[in-house]
């Protein structure tokens, strides 16, 4: 059976404990995880805390590169994709199931 | 990508960014459907205006148990049964 | 159908109403995160166990 996959689609910048929470706890009971960030969520990309989370093994993070230009972030984080809406569509389609923060 | 997949997107406080989510999920074939909850959408509104003339385009169907949103209407109680249908389901 | 309902935030009077109307007929749970104190391994089990999940 294919790995089932976790989802998490985050348009605001705020819960980063639970994020955190959810993420390592699905790839604790073996999840594969996907994080995609667009409109304020993207604010993540320059948190240092946040960054912290991409330390985490078998985690996919990508981002709204026009919601990044709208909030003036100029600077990438290595280990985040830059992309569009469409990496968006392509996790909900690929998830088995989808939060949303 | 496999099989299509059945979302809804439920636009609430932020309906620029809901409406161009839901355009760019359309992005994998997956059938896209929108609610908007309770709030009048300002069509006046550029940022509303632009991804609602996409979502048109894109012939999504719309939902609103609001009237004056002018939207296929749903009630409350409809759309709490209907939203159970959907693989996917995007607050925003 | 299971349905669970993830609360990020104290739910408005429309989300309310949609988890009660859910409610009838299906067996569905609610989690509370903004009360802080939540099990993200359980959570983590429930989501992928029920038919439906909510972020709200």
């Amino acid at each position: 059976m294919a790995t089932e996959m976790l989802g998490i689609m985050v348009t605001k910048y705020e819960n980063l404990d639970h994020i955190a929470g959810v993420v390592k706890a699905a790839r604790a009971a073996g999840k594969a995880v996907t994080l995609f960030m667009t409109d304020e969520g993207v604010r993540f990309t320059r948190d240092p805390k946040f960054i912290e989370l991409l330390k985490v093994d078998g985690v996919e993070f990508s981002c709204c590169d026009h919601s990044c230009e709208r909030a003036g972030i100029h600077d990438k984080t290595t280990g985040i994709s830059y992309g569009s809406q469409y990496n968006n569509a392509g996790m909900l389609h690929d998830s088995t199931r989808v939060l949303v923060f | 990508m496999g099989d299509t997949k059945k979302i809804a997107v439920i636009v609430r406080d932020r309906p620029g960014e809901a409406l161009r989510v839901a355009g760019g999920l359309t992005l994998a074939d997956d059938t896209i459907e929108v609610f908007v909850l309770d709030k009048k959408l300002d069509k006046s509104n550029a940022e509303v205006a632009a991804p609602l003339e996409l979502v048109t385009e894109l012939e999504l169907k719309m939902y609103s148990n609001n009237p004056e949103n002018g939207y296929t209407a749903i009630t409350l109680e409809e759309m709490a049964k209907k939203l159970l249908e959907y693989d996917v389901v995007v607050p925003y | 159908m299971k349905t669970l309902h993830i609360l990020k935030k104290a739910p408005d009077a429309s989300t309310k109403k949609i988890i009660e109307l859910q409610s009838s007929g299906n067996e569905v749970k609610t989690i509370e995160l903004y009360k802080g104190g939540a099990s993200y391994d359980k959570l983590v089990a429930d989501v992928f166990s029920f038919d439906k999940v909510f972020c709200w």
